[in-house]
């Protein structure tokens, strides 16, 4: 084997089994996060191979006592100085499983080939996922046993919005995912994504080439096996216009996006009222109290109305939109000169029963126009990716339509009990729907999701900008962790104890595109960069098939 | 009531001091000739001029274990030693350059006893001592590496470096080897002469004068520093040349060497015997003390080897 010498042990501090230092070879380097191998021979037991990660580097002039002593040696040319340069290891795995120190002196090599396989525990994994790649160029993976429930489920992100690419990495992932049905096994067969499209119009264009992509990228996404084009099965769902007209309410792109909403029996159907109550203070105000009889009384009383499957009758009422629906509810919770009816309000405060209805009140403008007798609900079964746009809905309506979707898809997933097919639940700012404090019924789904999604076959890729701000048994109950930048006082929060303290200190310098990933099947964090999106991330970066293109073949 | 100075002096007590009176500092028994470069004595400043390629040589000894022989009626003393020798070279940046280490077991009566096999690198060459006394071993040590700075210094000065040697000078062969001593011993000047020596400034010397009838040198005395509140002789050191080189070559090394030396001098938080004690040379010193290895680990070594049966007499 062609094997590159870096370095040799160091012994002038004791080398330990978890940790030792490496003198480097003066034409050689060593950076943070490369991999290096040691053979070892031990006593009895024969040749133990360490592998190890470079955590710090370190270099020092021996024979200088005196910070001035460096004018001496280097200005002066008087004091003559040996330049050492050393670099921290720690030791990932220990093959066969002998833990001994390294002996000092020994040769260092830099790993490559299967040798980088074993200290990356590659050879263990039986489904390895390319995601980008490790500091030293080559392919990083992800075991497969740990997203897709076999060992482990779900993928947290954490990273300050922007410039953390938290999204991208979850794409890039899906992408990658989506190319590699033989790597991924039976788990591919109709694998189903759903994505939050919450910024702008970023996450419109996943079926669009990206004209930005240069040849070198081209060559990288080839690498990993993922042809470097966009997705290609996706559906786009946006929300219905302000003014209730059927056209979906985005700016930079209409064309091929379709308008979802919910039809007023639905919404009493499937109780999706407590997704209009989902802010943390409802709860301690004993508005879901009232919610809850609410909607109750509500699902009582429904009825279908012959020839109009959308609609439906509620004590007589006609129920078509939002406000219908209100407006009976506040016949029977705060009637015009008369008691309310204790069988809606279960005795609350008048109080009470008046916040109820002011917030319901509130919900008719800002979520009326997703409830109407034509709506039409998204279909997460058509494409392999379903985005749905909510960056133009209030926070409240983007709530309800995060809460009803989750509920839709665990309330299927519950039903079926299988968990094949996979769905992948891509989510950002979790922190809003799953916070620390507080209770909602969003983050109630949520933390349903996390503790026993592995077992329904729905995967959770949360992202956030804290992880210290969202719900512990979301961020818990995630297998995998990966943070691109962040920001110092978050770095240091227990939340990212997997982290080494030089990834810390790294981690609030990462540039876009690098993260570090930490998952059960290699007992440190890896340092890896995942290539520029194939697909356009804005409009100016998508390239519209020209209409005419073809028509030379066929010979016109 | 006695109106005298009284100077602290400035190396660490534990080295001596850089001026030995304790007898007296007597004035030597050589003939001196302190007129051989001009009749009229006063400070000479030299000329700026371009450091050529140099060389710093030095060398260490030191005993590792006391040993005794049975050989006849009564036990021959011996010792184990190390010596190391080497040289740092300064041309533009200092590097260490053939640093070497030998190992010797000295014994006295002449007598080279049957060494241990001690396998590499702690191995001893025997060597048998005229006499019993331990400085007689002692100095037989000595020889060795004073053998191993002199090759050094010849082969260096051979291939075009300007040689400065730690301790006075040896080789007589007209090479540009320059004996650097930092310890006074001895007065080579009459009173009013001193004067001139005692009033140099930093990067200034005294004329060239001459002593030495076996081994005949060119010398002057040179000032590394300009010190405060120290005695008269502080920062000051002395060098010679052999008179093989001639008078004029000689004198051209006192400017050269004279000019540069300052650059090369310690400072007192630096070294406890600063300024005369060089950085180049003690930071060699320390560097040779490394490579001879650890003491404590080496008597070990050296006593293990000595209960393996067969070691002994011829």
């Amino acid at each position: 084997m062609n094997e590159e010498r870096v370095g040799r042990v160091l012994g002038v501090d004791p080398a330990t089994s978890t940790e030792f230092r490496v003198v480097i070879d003066s034409d050689n380097y060593l950076q943070l996060d490369d991999l290096v191998q040691v053979r070892t021979l031990v006593p009895k037991a024969g040749e133990v191979h360490l592998y190890g990660l470079v955590t710090e580097v370190a270099a020092r002039f021996e024979g200088a006592r005196f910070e001035s002593d460096m004018f001496l040696i280097a200005e002066e040319g008087s004091l003559p100085a040996e330049l050492a340069r050393s670099a921290t290891v720690q030791t990932l795995r220990v093959d066969p499983e002998i833990w001994v120190a390294p002996d000092p002196g020994e040769s260092v090599y830099r790993v490559a080939g299967l040798a980088r396989d074993k200290a990356l525990y590659a050879d263990e994994m039986q489904r390895r996922l390319p995601i980008g790649f490790a500091r030293d160029g080559e392919p990083m993976w992800v075991d497969l046993d740990f997203f897709d429930g076999r060992k482990g489920g779900h993928i947290s992100i954490s990273g300050v919005s922007g410039v953390a690419t938290k999204t991208s990495f979850a794409l890039s992932f899906m992408r990658s995912l989506t190319a590699h049905p033989q790597i991924v096994g039976t788990a591919a067969g109709n694998v189903r994504v759903l994505v939050f499209n919450v910024k702008q119009e970023d996450l419109l264009w996943l079926d669009k080439p990206n004209t930005d992509l240069d040849d070198r990228t081209r060559a990288d996404w080839s690498r990993l096996g993922i042809p470097p084009e966009p997705f290609p099965s996706v559906s786009f769902w946006a929300p219905p216009g302000p003014g209730g007209e059927r056209v979906p309410d985005t700016d930079s792109r209409t064309a091929g996006i379709s308008v979802f909403s919910w039809t007023p029996r639905e919404f009493v159907e499937r109780g999706l009222l407590r997704f209009l109550f989902t802010e943390s203070g409802d709860f301690r105000n004993q508005l879901t109290f009232v919610e809850e009889r609410v909607r109750d009384q509500l699902i009582r009383h429904a009825e279908p109305v012959e020839g109009r499957p959308g609609v439906v009758r509620i004590e007589g009422v006609l129920v078509e939109s939002l406000g219908d629906l209100i407006q009976l509810i506040e016949e029977h919770l705060e009637p015009e000169g008369f008691e309310p009816d204790v069988a809606w309000t279960g005795r609350v405060a008048g109080g009470t029963a008046s916040a109820f209805m002011r917030r319901l009140r509130a919900a008719e403008h800002r979520v009326g126009r997703l409830i109407r007798a034509d709506g039409v609900s998204v279909d997460r079964s058509a494409e392999t990716v379903t985005v749905v746009d909510l960056h133009k809905l209030h926070d409240f309506a983007q709530r309800f339509v995060v809460g009803a979707l989750l509920d839709e898809v665990f309330a299927e997933k519950e039903k079926t009990g299988q968990r094949l097919p996979l769905q992948v639940v891509v989510l950002d700012e979790l922190n809003k729907y799953a916070p620390r404090e507080g209770s909602s019924p969003i983050k109630e789904t949520l933390i349903d999701i996390a503790q026993r999604g592995r077992s329904l076959g729905i995967i959770l890729i949360g992202a956030q900008q804290n992880a210290s701000r969202v719900a512990p048994e979301v961020v818990e109950n995630a297998s995998i962790r990966v943070t691109g930048r962040l920001d110092a006082a978050e770095a240091a929060r227990a939340e990212y104890g997997w982290m080494l303290p030089s990834t810390r200190a790294r981690a609030q310098l990462f540039k876009p595109g690098t993260m570090v990933i930490f998952q059960p099947g290699i007992p440190a964090p890896i340092v890896f960069t995942f290539p520029y999106p194939p697909w356009a991330t804005r409009p100016e970066e998508a390239v519209e098939p020209d209409p005419f293109d073809g028509l030379g073949r066929l010979g016109l | 009531m006695h109106t005298s100075r009284i100077w602290v002096e400035e190396w660490s007590p534990e080295y001596g001091a850089s001026t030995e009176l304790d007898d007296g500092w007597a004035a030597t028994e050589e003939e001196v000739d302190p007129f051989v470069e001009t009749a009229s004595w006063r400070p000479v400043a030299p000329e700026p001029s371009a450091l050529p390629r140099t060389a710093f040589i030095d060398g260490v000894d030191r005993v590792e274990a006391r040993a005794a022989l049975d050989h006849g009626p009564a036990p021959v003393p011996g010792l184990f030693g190390s010596v190391g020798a080497g040289a740092v070279v300064v041309d533009g940046t200092a590097r260490f350059e053939a640093c070497t280490v030998r190992r010797a077991a000295v014994f006295g009566s002449g007598i080279r006893p049957l060494l241990p096999a001690m396998s590499e690198p702690v191995s001893y060459l025997g060597i048998g001592a005229p006499g019993t006394r331990p400085e007689e071993l002692r100095r037989e040590l000595q020889r060795v590496r004073t053998g191993l700075e002199e090759d050094l210094s010849r082969t260096l000065a051979g291939s075009g470096y300007l040689v400065l040697v730690d301790g006075p000078l040896r080789v007589r062969e007209p090479l540009d080897l320059v004996g650097f001593i930092k310890r006074h011993h001895k007065s080579y000047l009459t009173p009013d002469l001193q004067a001139v020596a005692t009033s140099l400034r930093k990067g200034e010397r005294t004329p060239v004068f001459m002593f030495g009838a076996i081994r005949p040198r060119y010398s002057w005395y040179v000032r590394l520093a300009d010190v405060e509140n120290q005695h008269p002789w502080a920062a000051t050191s002395r060098c010679e040349v052999s008179t093989t080189l001639g008078l004029e070559r000689a004198v051209a090394l006192a400017d050269l060497v004279t000019h540069h030396l300052p650059r090369f001098a310690s400072k007192p938080f630096w070294d406890a015997r600063a300024p005369q004690n060089l950085v180049p040379i003690a930071t060699l010193e320390r560097k040779l003390w490394s490579l001879l290895g650890d003491r404590q680990l080496i008597y070990r070594r050296i006593r293990s080897a000595l209960r393996v049966r067969g070691a002994g007499d011829e």
